[in-house]
């Protein structure tokens, strides 16, 4: 019902629990979304207020609380904005009464405050009696959630469950024990579908809201012995203010005028200064007057305009005690004129998320990163829920929302693909080609029924998103632009030119005639995935030779010295609907494909090499062209196959720009950005340069702030210490030989961790690679870690002067720190051998061919000062400012976004330390962890 | 010597094409009445002429024929909302 990535409550040793502090989130809620905003205390009060010298203070649950809808339309903040006064609100969802006293206790002195205004719910008489309530935890399970609570004893009140305890059983461990009971529960369990048709507001107020609450009417009950026990000991803690009671009635009898026996309780304790203010009137006439629109559909709160009802209300009383009215209602509603644009990318592989104001990436993110299923090409709620958070805007707000790709082109280019293809192979075609045409249609009708979106919906081109994305960020006011993938539409690969605030796009290669098609056919032949795999075939290059490459030149690619290609159909299946290889293809290369998992032998060392290698001359060929055809001295670079970095370190060393920038999101996902830049920049920008915007990180994720993470770790009951002096303790660890899980800031946008959701280790010990890949990656361990380096190191450890923030370029070692290796040539198959020798001062970084994948980081707060400390401190450790790098994720499993997702990646690995922010967790203070299924098999292998 | 699978225009001695669109063209998404076949298909086949591309009746005929079937997959979406909302009340 209400959804977040975020965890918004948060285990509190006193209370209960409360809102995570200094919080600003975006609730999810149905079709909708509201804001949330909390303060440093854990309570949903917003840091811009009115102020005055009259103040309330509001005690209450989730109706007082505000649950469904935005701080500013409660009614406890519309009633500063027309009265003057301050209404601070202590209420939180779930609270009893118990919890709203023991609030008030707390926080009473440290707040002055004139009256106290307090809501109970009439729910709150059976919360009261309870030692727990029912909730739900962030996988949709329902728990107990322990709380405090007050028993009489004789005639006082003892508190109990103080601290509250921390653990939450599920409420399948607690299962109901009658036989009736349990069978009442299977039944409707069992019958869920058929009973869905009754699940609407006459079921909720029919059955639910009647089954109950016979003893409202009884002062002798036990819920109201309690009750009454409990105002008595509020009135005795408010001692010298005024207390004024406004008890919240049950919607049932709001709508249907049902009795109400409760009042005369409340009025039972008037005095001089007690008030007891009854709001059934009011709600009823609001009700009659608004009918469905008085409560939320899903959970029965308040709707905006019921808080403006009850405001209205209470303002009018607080006049009483010498509280004016303003002359006119203060808005808060913004007046900014800034535009923002939503770019989206989906329906491919790696659907994402980027929001733009001004010419300026705001927010970005991958949708596997939420749904933690990766490269998932679903349509990006998650995403574009996060991207509107972080822009503090609701999603009609936007001044358009732009999709990367033209859904009528790609569907022409199946359809010719179709209809091209021999009868016999047609129908497995379409089985593949329908179910994306289908989504591609639907993108509309999904933001409408998921978000309720109702503005601007524009697409653009394929590799128009993808140029637009590597020329508008980039630091160039002009340059040619080189973009290359599988395919986009019809294209697979473009040169055009960007200058000033335009982008075109002179020529292009169509569909079938693809290199990345190309180099995922052969991924795939080497028994990886493709869309995935692609990486993993460029780190086994080095292993083999390029005894292929002839081979493929000549029958599957016929390469044009302007770098143009034709690709001989013959040999592959992707155009068919069918694998990417065939059998001719076996033949060719003299056998089957190399199943997945299955060893890697010396065929696929050397395929890769020899596609690598083919690879770096066609690229090259297309830059020396697009050099010509543009006459430009810089080079942009987008498309999958502007990852290879391989390539890329040669392309910038050899080849005839002086200077060549790639956008780090290259794939599909940066698609997202693209788009939202192109509409960008051909609706809203004025003038002919570009704005004034230089991509210098790829840290456009979300961010959890110290109160967030402790918020986690105090909810599960963690074992954590807060740094002291987090750089120096943290290289000591390493230098040790110690993993560490780092978890700090915003995550980063694309494909590469970037040193805020890493696994850090020492490189100058030998024994790090081979336990990253086994023990914390679980993977292949031929594969390469990356080096983070300092960027004013950098050269001294590397043939390169180029710095390399996004991690998108390979350069040697530098001889003087090499070693000689026992056997450099790689002549059988036994890879691991030569995987695991000595080949520098920094062996868990140097590949097999001494290069290295470097990141290097500088001193700027715009890219990772807390890394760039940390190097600093491995420095005077080791005597080199370089980490290993690799990304905090298991194989197959997307990168981690959350504080949770960290942990519990922590916990699957043998990594040693986890550090979120401020706080870190030692591997051998955690409890044991256990999962019921093998976990791995929750990630499907890429 | 690949099979001459796809329709080309060539530049001379050289695999490169002159991109349709040398200036990205920012348009809006269609409405597609996905309850209506005939007229999503007709509203592709305008989009696509629009662009250049081939655009016959017989090209409309072709879509509507698959997107028949192609269009009757459930909405995850709302299988999804309407999913969540059964398990919050029970």
């Amino acid at each position: 019902m209400f959804r977040s990535y975020r965890q918004i409550i948060a285990y509190d040793p006193l209370l209960g629990h409360k809102y995570v502090p200094n919080l600003h989130a975006r609730i999810r809620y149905g079709r909708g979304a509201y804001f949330i905003e909390t303060d440093k205390n854990g309570f949903r009060n917003s840091p811009e207020r009115l102020t005055s010298n009259f103040t309330v203070l509001l005690l209450g649950d989730s109706y007082a609380a505000g649950d469904g809808v935005a701080n500013a339309d409660r009614f406890s903040d519309l009633i500063e904005r027309d009265f003057d006064c301050t209404v601070i609100n202590l209420a939180v969802n779930g609270y009893g009464v118990d919890q709203q006293i023991l609030a008030y206790e707390m926080y009473k002195d440290r707040i002055p405050h004139d009256i106290v205004l307090f809501m109970p719910h009439m729910d709150d008489l059976y919360r009261n009696m309870r030692e727990n309530r029912v909730g739900k935890n962030r996988l949709g399970e329902n728990i107990f959630i322990p709380k405090p609570y007050y028993n009489i004893d004789g005639n006082q009140l003892v508190l109990k469950n103080q601290p509250v305890p921390i653990e939450r059983p599920s409420l399948k461990e607690s299962a109901p024990t009658s036989k009736e009971t349990r069978a009442v529960a299977d039944a409707l369990n069992k019958n869920k579908n058929a009973l869905k048709h009754l699940v609407n507001r006459s079921f909720k107020k029919h059955v639910v809201g009647k089954l109950s609450y016979q003893e409202l009417n009884s002062s002798e009950s036990r819920e109201w012995r309690l009750m009454n026990k409990l105002i008595d000991r509020l009135k005795s803690l408010s001692a010298s203010k005024h207390l004024v009671i406004a008890p919240i009635p049950y919607n049932y009898v709001v709508m249907e005028k049902e009795p109400q026996y409760y009042m005369p309780f409340f009025y039972a304790h008037e005095d001089k200064r007690t008030t007891v203010i009854d709001l059934l009137p009011a709600l009823q006439d609001n009700y009659e007057q608004n009918q469905d629109r008085t409560y939320l559909p899903l959970c029965g709160h308040f709707t905006g305009i019921t808080h403006r009802e009850i405001g209205h209300v209470l303002g009018m009383r607080l006049t009483e005690y010498g509280v004016k009215k303003r002359s006119k209602h203060i808005s808060y509603a913004s007046t900014s004129t800034e535009k923002y644009v939503l770019g989206i990318s989906c329906y491919y592989h790696d659907s994402a998320a980027a929001i733009i104001k001004g010419g300026e990436i705001i927010a970005a993110a991958q949708e596997e990163r939420f749904t933690r299923k990766k490269h998932d090409p679903s349509f990006p709620a998650n995403a574009i829920h996060y991207c509107l958070e972080e822009a503090k805007i609701d999603i009609n707000d936007l001044s358009s929302i732009c999709y990367y790709d033209n859904e009528a082109l790609s569907i022409e280019r199946i359809l010719n693909n179709y209809s091209s293809i021999p009868h016999s192979k047609k129908e497995s075609f379409w089985s593949q080609a329908e179910k994306g045409i289908a989504r591609k249609l639907k993108l509309r009708t999904q933001l409408r029924d998921v978000f309720d979106y109702q503005g601007q919906l524009t697409k653009t081109h394929h590799h128009h998103s993808h140029a637009a994305s590597a020329f508008y960020p980039s630091p160039f006011d002009k340059a040619a632009i080189l973009v290359v993938d599988g395919v986009g539409e019809w294209a697979c690969s473009s040169i055009g030119i960007g200058r000033g605030n335009e982008v075109s796009i002179l020529q292009q290669q169509d569909y079938p005639d693809s290199l990345g098609l190309l180099y995922s056919a052969i991924t795939y032949f080497c028994g990886f995935k493709v869309n995935s795999g692609e990486y993993k075939l460029m780190g086994l290059a080095p292993y083999g030779q390029p005894i292929y490459s002839d081979l493929i030149k000549k029958h599957l690619i016929e390469i044009h010295k302007d770098g143009s290609i034709k690709l001989n159909l013959d040999y592959f299946g992707f155009h068919l609907g069918e694998a990417m290889t065939n059998e001719k293809f076996d033949e060719l290369i003299g056998g089957p494909r190399r199943h997945a998992e299955s060893r890697i032998k010396r065929r696929e060392m050397d395929l890769a090499a020899s596609i690598q290698l083919v690879t770096e001359e066609v690229l090259m060929k297309m830059m020396v062209h697009a050099h010509e055809l543009t006459g430009m001295e810089c080079c942009v670079m987008a498309g999958g196959v502007a990852l290879n970095c391989v390539a890329n370190g040669k392309l910038l060393t050899r080849g005839p720009f002086k200077d060549i920038w790639i956008q780090p999101a290259s794939g599909d996902a940066g698609g997202a950005v693209g788009a939202a830049l192109d509409y960008y920049y051909q609706r809203i920008h004025q003038g002919d340069r570009k704005a004034d915007y230089v991509q210098q990180h790829s840290y456009l994720g979300p961010s959890f702030s110290d109160q967030s993470i402790k918020g986690f770790l105090d909810t599960l009951g963690l074992q954590y210490h807060r740094f002291n002096n987090k750089a120096v303790d943290m290289a000591d660890w390493l230098t040790q030989g110690k993993i560490i899980g780092y978890f700090e800031g915003r995550m980063e946008f694309g494909p590469r961790a970037l040193g805020n959701r890493s696994f850090l280790g020492d490189p100058t010990k030998p024994q790090i690679q081979s336990k990253m890949n086994l023990k914390i990656k679980f993977r292949e361990s031929f594969r390469p870690f990356a080096p983070i380096v300092a960027e004013d190191e950098m050269s001294e450890y590397f043939e390169t002067d180029k710095t390399s923030p996004f991690m998108l370029l390979v350069h040697p070692v530098r001889a003087a720190y090499r070693k000689q290796a026992r056997e450099n040539k790689i002549d059988n198959d036994d890879m691991i051998s030569h995987v695991n020798q000595v080949r520098s001062e920094l062996p868990a970084i140097t590949h097999v061919d001494y290069s290295a994948r470097l990141q290097s980081m500088n001193n700027v707060d715009s890219q990772n000062p807390a890394i760039y400390a940390l190097l600093k401190e491995m420095k005077k450790a080791t005597g080199y400012g370089v980490l290993v790098n690799t990304s905090f994720n298991v194989r197959g499993e997307p990168i981690v976004c959350s504080p949770e997702d960290a942990y519990q990646c922590f916990m699957r690995t043998e990594a040693d330390f986890l550090v979120l922010g401020d706080y870190y967790l030692i591997k051998e203070e955690q409890p044991d962890w256990s999962e019921s299924e093998y976990w791995q098999k929750e990630f499907e292998l890429d | 010597m690949a099979s001459e699978l796809f329709h080309r225009n060539q530049l001379k001695n050289s695999f490169w094409l002159k991109s349709r669109h040398a200036h990205s063209l920012v348009e809006e998404i269609p409405n597609y009445d996905l309850t209506d076949i005939d007229k999503t298909a007709a509203m592709i086949v305008d989009q696509i002429r629009d662009h250049g591309f081939g655009s016959d009746e017989e090209l409309k005929q072709f879509l509507v024929e698959k997107l028949q079937k192609t269009l009757s997959s459930t909405d995850a979406a709302e299988v999804e909302e309407l999913r969540d909302f059964i398990y919050e009340m029970f």
